[in-house]
């Protein structure tokens, strides 16, 4: 998480912070798809993950002037964005609103496309499924799962992005990987006895 | 060797992240407890299952109008800024004029008073609320 670009990046991180504009359009322009979706991995639709990237960002910028320059972008970014959506979804818990708002399509894609149609069908529904299982975890589960499988982030990244030791991020993993594969088995056995009952219609 | 080392270690084992020591130390408690051993190759099928997806791609409509956005609204908390610091300069100013000022009457400095302790009080009764509801809010350990 955020080693691409190191000096160009250091760059217009001190043009921003000297109040150039076109810089931090840069910086939006570079880390805009991934708070995208992060965000949508957080919230579960693309409205809201779209109102929370914008104002993470302009959080960032009335902010950038506390931001040591020296170190990466998206790791401070991420942190704001992170309690934004998690405020977000506080706030929806508290109105006695569902906290997550799911997006019909989801937020996760199958990786690669072959040529069978019937096979890429299949790939589709169970990304559905997924996405409907993550979306069930805890907010703490759910963060691991997308930094860990979606972000590629190393336990070093995550420890240090969740100000969090080693050893936590590697039992919170186990309780979010165990929470996952209980959601997914509980939809998985759900979607067999949707299609036993309809065998049995038919 | 404690379960929750054992999670612990299957753990960095299956995502590549495990030192030599910790490996040793895992070989160590499979050997003598081969129900690990099950554990770590469904934890890896897991593992596999997962790594056939990604997150999906914003639509280039939805970035571009991200972009947009934000830069159109960079200006807007300088603007604010000044706009609430102005408000409450006013407000006190306006507050002292009328309370402090013997040309009005008795009645109208009353009044007035009255009015901005009354704004207080619900104030203050807001803030209270707010802050009883947080005790009971289930997400209150969410940095904020």
């Amino acid at each position: 998480m955020g080693s691409r670009g190191q000096e160009p990046e250091k760059q217009l991180l001190r043009r921003a912070r000297d109040g150039d504009r076109e810089a931090f359009a840069g910086l939006v322009r570079t880390h805009r798809t991934a708070a995208m979706q992060i965000a949508l991995g957080f919230l579960g639709n693309e409205e809201d993950a779209r109102d929370l990237t914008q104002e993470a960002f302009l959080r960032a910028l009335s902010h950038i002037h506390r931001f040591d320059v020296e170190r990466p972008f998206f790791p401070w970014f991420y942190k704001i964005l992170r309690n934004l959506c998690f405020n977000h979804i506080a706030k929806r818990g508290r109105h006695g609103e569902c906290p997550l708002k799911l997006e019909r399509d989801g937020g996760i894609d199958p990786r690669g496309k072959g040529d069978d149609p019937f096979q890429n069908l299949a790939a589709s529904e169970r990304a559905e499924f997924l996405w409907e299982a993550l979306c069930a975890l805890s907010e703490d589960h759910r963060e691991i799962i997308l930094l860990r499988h979606f972000r590629d982030c190393s336990y070093q990244e995550i420890a240090d992005t969740l100000d969090i030791p080693r050893g936590t991020v590697m039992s919170r993993l186990y309780y979010a990987r165990g929470a996952l594969a209980k959601e997914l088995d509980s939809l998985l056995d759900g979607q067999a006895y949707r299609l036993a009952d309809a065998r049995e219609a038919n | 060797m404690e379960q929750d080392r054992a999670r612990e270690l299957l753990m960095a084992h299956m995502d590549g992240e495990i030192t030599d020591e910790e490996h040793r130390e895992l070989e160590a408690a499979m050997t003598a407890s081969p129900e690990l051993r099950r554990e770590l190759a469904r934890w890896e099928d897991l593992g596999r299952q997962l790594a056939g997806f990604r997150l999906k791609d914003p639509a280039d409509e939805v970035l571009e109008a991200i972009e947009r956005s934000v830069m159109a609204q960079t200006g807007l908390h300088v603007g604010w800024f000044f706009v609430g610091g102005a408000a409450l300069l006013l407000f006190g100013f306006a507050v002292v004029s009328v309370l402090l000022n013997p040309h009005l009457s008795l009645f109208f400095r009353a009044s007035a008073a009255g009015l901005l302790l009354g704004l207080a009080l619900l104030f203050a009764v807001k803030v209270k609320e707010r802050l009883l509801e947080r005790q009971h809010d289930p997400y209150r350990h969410v940095i904020r």
